[in-house]
């Protein structure tokens, strides 16, 4: 049977539109509408002005995070219907600038990305046969559940020490170091544990609250990548070894 | 171990000992000792066990420990709040140091006035 849903939407406006932070509106949403689809309806039938990010669509690219009743999640995957309530509030993610209204700028969380730095540093650059990974190897275990981050930003929103330190790396940092140090195929694994190590921005600043696990929408456990990286720097032969 | 896993390690080893060591400090001053139950406290009571050698390392451990863990402990609290640049945090290293040697020495050197 074709249902449908009568929602106050809740959008915080930045700026502030005749001093309010807020504007209401209300629609009416089919079943499976996502919280992108309940935007779009916003933008295309009452207020053109709405400013918000997408891009896939489909959950894949990471654009559209947004804090939907104050939780960080993909709008174009968050079905307005599982929420079970009847006014959606909906503001930018925090900890970072915002651009328009629910559109947020993901330049600190790249930041602190880059100083993982997550690029790929081969041991044998000139070699021409394919590096392979035992299946035994700690890598193929360990990581096979983490390496499907999106970049949405989700896990620096929620993670209350960003929210208190600019400096801290952010759980998806410290996660892109995890698969980068553990690959026995990487040639740069001093330089992102002395990353890592610092006391003011690395690892140790983390209290383990999981707050960065139970919003991830690729449901990767980016606390036990923090809490493995600190047992790692204790136990360096334990974990570090390839 | 890397350093900042020491430091790390330092705080969970004296926070264990402090717990242990304050439960025990708090006994023996306040329930333990025959004079304090049977009301004949005096300042000899206390000089003599304070001048035994097995109480004075007790102390003075206790004194460190709790140092570490106290000073350590204001490090971490003010490194989330996140707002030091590098040069800052050595110079809060340094300071806390300096803090904790001197509180340390001067606990240490009540004891030589007994
Ligand atoms: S780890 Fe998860 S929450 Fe964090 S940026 Fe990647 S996909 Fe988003
Ligand atoms: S638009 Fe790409 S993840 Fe939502």
């Amino acid at each position: 049977m074709f249902v449908e849903l009568n929602i106050t939407l809740r959008v915080s406006r930045h700026p502030a539109r005749n001093g309010k932070a807020f504007d209401e509106y209300r629609v009416q949403l089919e079943e499976r509408m996502s919280v992108l689809d309940a935007l779009f309806r916003v933008q295309r039938e009452q207020d053109s002005s709405l400013g918000f990010r997408c891009s896939c669509r489909v959950g894949m690219c990471g654009t559209c995070a947004v804090y939907v009743n104050r939780v960080p999640r993909l709008a174009c995957s968050t079905l307005v219907r599982s929420l079970e309530c009847d006014v959606l509030t909906i503001e930018p993610l925090p900890h970072y600038p915002i651009v328009k209204d629910v559109a947020v700028s993901l330049q600190p969380f790249f930041e602190q990305w880059r100083r993982a730095k997550p690029a790929f540093r081969p041991r044998k650059p000139e070699a021409r046969d394919l590096a392979r990974i035992p299946k035994d190897s700690k890598y193929r275990r360990l990581t096979p559940t983490k390496r499907d981050c999106i970049t949405c930003g989700a896990c620096f929103a929620a993670c209350s020490i960003v929210g208190m330190n600019d400096h801290y790396l952010g759980p998806a940092a410290i996660n892109k170091a995890f698969l980068r140090v553990l690959d026995p195929r990487d040639a740069a694994r001093e330089e992102r544990v002395k990353v890592l190590d610092r006391s003011l921005d690395g690892v140790w600043r983390c209290h383990t609250q999981f707050n960065c696990t139970a919003v991830c929408p690729r449901h990767i456990d980016l606390t036990d990548s923090i809490v493995r990286i600190k047992r790692a720097l204790f136990w360096p032969g334990r974990l570090l070894k390839p | 171990m890397f350093r900042s896993a020491w430091e790390w390690y330092l705080q969970r080893v004296t926070g264990g000992l402090l717990l242990v060591l304050l439960v025990a400090h708090f006994w023996v001053e306040h329930f333990m000792s025959a004079p304090l139950r049977h009301g004949h406290l005096t300042y000899q009571v206390i000089q003599a066990r304070i001048s035994n050698p097995a109480w004075q390392a007790i102390d003075i451990a206790f004194l460190i420990i709790a140092l570490y863990h106290g000073l350590n402990g204001l490090r971490n609290i003010i490194l989330d709040y996140g707002r030091l640049e590098k040069r800052g945090v050595a110079v809060l290293t340094m300071v806390l140091v300096v803090v904790g040697a001197v509180w340390a020495w001067w606990g240490i050197r009540a004891f030589s006035r007994l």
